[in-house]
């Protein structure tokens, strides 16, 4: 063979400079986010995956109102609402002048349709059940929306803030699995399937435009593979470590930023309260006293990561610190099943989902409970499909482990059908309370909730996921605490002066 | 030689019926419901209940199996679940990356295994030979993704040489393309270079002492020559057969490679689709997958009647 021929081609792809298609974009203005899991769709309406809000909420699609970073809700679309002293019915005034990012302008009409595509008997919204206290969404003026409710809800008002809320262009509603039109500060570019999701600003946005022209979200199934390309700067932002323990190669401070915020991600041990010995809450409390969860936290997530002791995280209004519930305390746990008629132990079955913080939490949890006498039979299911399939839909389980990520969703321990199947009526009639009373009233209404399911021992919250980042040290403006689903980057930036 | 053509391909079209019927009834045996995964931990039941309608999942598998017969038929894999696309617009920007993938891996396994399996077969009696053998037997134990997580540690974030990931299709920039795929492409090949050295060394020992060698030996030939002039190109029929035979372990070693340098080709995408029980998605693309190795086994078998002449007369 022809050795020269060889080594000018070999020299040819080393040396090659790294081009591509970067050459045309401004890097000062473009952010490169890595992502875990792309969407499997960009319909929100269709798929309840949260890689979708992450991309699209706030980004592209907005609602009458959003959550601001203090997790407070906040006007958006709507400039202000009114609520009727009976709280049964709000006017919301929108800002005029709104258009989409096709030029349609967005009236009234639109959030009519957007709602009434909801609640349409035939809809299959994965949160359809958020929007059941309405009545009836009707326009009153092309500026005026009135929206009538069968019962009072805070709960829907705050829903609005997340995807149900999402307002669509009725004009191209047919292509949203594909190319979305919001009204937000960017608009779709493209989607590479299998790469990455790229967003422009808006120039034509009716609020503060963004500061960003570009972003792109590029989908990594490989933790290594997405530290690769922020180690050699291809990527600004990791936008959710999945694998705490590989932080330290981020250490390099006049490079790199690590962020470590707060979630709504509650990982959650959940038991099924209808079976055997699960039934007796005595059990359940035996369990929360045999894990260390600070242990937990230190193996499974590299220490990242706050303990709850129930289901509400610190950016809630209604949190208190309830970590101290159950303190690390073997001894207790053995006493307590001793009591409840397991002093020779018990076997329970773990089923975990195929998860990394699950499978990790799952050996600790395990190797806990065998020290006070209960045997975790641990099997592992594939996430989502297998898993929502046993676990979810059938209940066909003792305990599992998994992250419930959407916000404020402590209210499913007031739907016994739930899979955890926890019922006690004190906490369901609180719930409905806190949903119809005055935000005063709810707050101290969902403390009491949030007490009592800790008292019950309703499951064993491990602890909260962190919202871990590592960002280049130019970048600026992108919220610590990811308060909504959104990867919100309506202030993100990059400063000239990083380095 | 027309009839055993024929024969070829009948036989090929039998295959590919049986296997739409084996790769829809495993789709249909797989646990989890699309409509459940899709609407996730919120949904209510009566939401399911509508999607499964909307889906067509609720219908018996007799008359969805025959849905999708009938528009394969018409050359439409169908409507993915999901997406709501068309099952072949997603498929085909897909192919040239795996393509490229194995196409590369392949060429390197052979630039591999050829050489390698010569030296071990001719030196087999020598330490030489026997520390390659064993080199091979070590490349066979280890995981494509481990060395390839490996090499993009080493020659991208270390070196920072080659791209740690990511595709340029080849008519974009063919020097991307080539860059892109060096380090993917090792991974494979290493793995399937091994495997393939051990058929060659087998194949070539089996070769060298054949009477036609010792033949071209007595009629004044070096080893090398009559080796070179007769040998390889009867060595070459089993070696032939592996290969095709490879094409699937290298079409499942490329699901794995692609996660690993991300890159956006039909393994991730297979992944992907069934992660999300998006079926027809399945269905179309293990579809497509089968009939391209039988195409290429089909297509192994006429290099056969090229390599070797015996073959073309049919019995």
């Amino acid at each position: 063979m022809n050795r020269r021929l060889v080594a000018a081609l070999a020299a040819v792809i080393l040396v090659a400079p790294a081009c591509g298609s970067s050459a045309a974009d401004n890097p000062a203005t473009t952010l490169l986010v890595g992502a875990t899991a792309e969407p499997p769709t960009l319909d929100p309406t269709a798929s309840s995956a949260a890689a979708i809000p992450q991309v699209l909420l706030y980004n592209v699609y907005q609602g009458l109102v959003k959550l601001n970073g203090a997790g407070k809700i906040a006007p958006l679309l709507a400039q202000s609402w009114t609520e009727s002293t009976d709280r049964k019915t709000y006017t919301f005034t929108l800002h005029s002048g709104v258009t989409f990012s096709n030029g349609d302008p967005l009236t009234s009409a639109d959030v009519v349709y957007s709602f009434d595509r909801v609640i349409a008997p035939k809809s299959a919204h994965p949160f359809k059940a958020q929007m059941a206290p309405v009545r009836t969404v009707t326009a009153a003026g092309p500026d005026t929306v009135v929206i009538r409710l069968k019962q009072p809800s805070n709960n829907w008002l705050f829903s609005l803030t997340g995807t149900v809320g999402m307002i669509f262009d009725r004009k191209a509603i047919g292509s949203i699995a594909t190319k979305p039109v919001g009204s937000g500060p960017f608009v779709f570019q493209k989607w590479v399937r299998g790469d990455s999701i790229t967003l422009t600003r808006n120039d034509d946005y009716w609020g503060t435009k963004a500061k960003l022209g570009k972003v792109v979200f590029r989908y990594f199934t490989d933790p290594n593979a997405m530290n690769n390309y922020m180690l050699t700067d291809q990527l600004d932002v990791i936008s959710n470590v999945q694998a705490p323990q590989t932080l330290p190669e981020f250490r390099d401070k006049s490079k790199f930023v690590i962020a470590d915020g707060s979630t709504n991600g509650e990982v959650v041990l959940s038991f099924n309260n209808t079976r055997g010995a699960l039934k007796d809450k005595r059990v359940r409390q035996a369990i929360n006293y045999a894990i260390d969860r600070k242990g937990l936290v230190k193996t499974v997530w590299a220490g990242y990561g706050q303990l709850i002791g129930s289901m509400v995280p610190p950016t809630d209004p209604w949190y208190q610190n309830l970590s101290n519930r159950y303190p690390y305390d073997p001894a207790k746990a053995k006493a307590l099943l001793a009591a409840a008629g397991y002093r020779k132990g018990l076997t329970l079955q773990l089923k975990l989902p195929t998860l990394p913080y699950a499978t990790g939490a799952g050996q600790v949890v395990a190797s806990d409970l065998k020290q006070v006498g209960i045997n975790a039979h641990i099997s592992q299911l594939e996430f989502p499909a297998r898993w929502l399939d046993v676990v979810f839909t059938k209940g066909d389980y003792d305990m599992s482990i998994v992250a419930h990520v959407e916000p404020r969703d402590i209210v499913q321990y007031g739907n016994p059908a739930y899979y955890w199947h926890y019922k006690n009526p004190l906490v369901i009639k609180w719930l409905q309370q806190a949903d119809v009373g005055t935000p005063q009233q709810q707050i101290t209404l969902m403390r009491k909730v949030a007490r009592q399911i800790s008292d019950d021992a309703a499951s064993d919250w491990l602890f909260l996921l962190p919202n871990l980042m590592v960002r280049k040290k130019d970048v600026t403006g992108i919220p610590v605490n990811a308060v909504s689903l959104s990867f919100d980057l309506t202030a993100a930036g990059k400063s000239s002066n990083g380095s | 030689m027309a009839l055993n053509l024929a024969r070829r391909l009948g036989f090929l079209v039998l295959t590919l019926a049986v296997a739409s019927v084996v790769i829809f009834a495993v789709c249909a045996w797989i646990p989890g419901d699309p409509a459940t995964t899709l609407l996730g931990t919120q949904a209510t039941p009566a939401a399911v209940h509508q999607l499964r309608h909307q889906l067509g999942t609720d219908r018996p598998l007799t008359s969805q199996y025959g849905s999708w017969i009938k528009s394969l038929f018409t050359g439409d894999l169908g409507t993915s679940y999901v997406t709501k696309l068309q099952v072949w617009p997603q498929i085909q920007p897909r192919l040239g990356v795996t393509f490229s993938l194995v196409l590369v891996g392949m060429v390197l396994a052979l630039l591999i295994a050829v050489p390698v399996g010569i030296f071990a077969a001719v030196r087999h009696r020598q330490v030489s030979g026997v520390v390659v053998s064993g080199l091979s037997q070590i490349g066979l134990a280890l995981p494509a993704f481990w060395i390839g997580i490996l090499l993009a540690f080493v020659f991208s974030v270390k070196l920072d040489i080659l791209p740690p990931g990511g595709y340029v299709s080849f008519r974009q920039d063919p020097v991307e393309w080539l860059r892109h795929l060096v380090l993917p492409g090792i991974s494979l090949a290493l793995v399937q270079g091994a495997v393939l050295s051990r058929y060659v060394r087998g194949a070539v020992l089996d070769v060298m002492n054949e009477d036609y060698i010792r033949t071209a030996r007595a009629g004044g030939a070096t080893f090398a020559k009559a080796l070179w002039r007769h040998g390889l190109r009867n060595a070459a029929i089993p070696v032939v057969t592996v290969l095709g035979l490879q094409l699937a372990t290298l079409l499942i070693g490329a699901i794995v490679i692609e996660s690993v340098f991300t890159m956006p080709g039909l393994g991730l995408m297979l992944l992907q689709a069934v992660g999300n029980r998006d079926l027809v998605l399945v269905e179309g693309t293990v579809m497509i997958l089968v009939a391209a190795v039988l195409v290429l086994n089909f297509l192994v078998d006429l290099l056969y009647l090229l390599i070797d002449p015996r073959l073309r007369s049919s019995r």
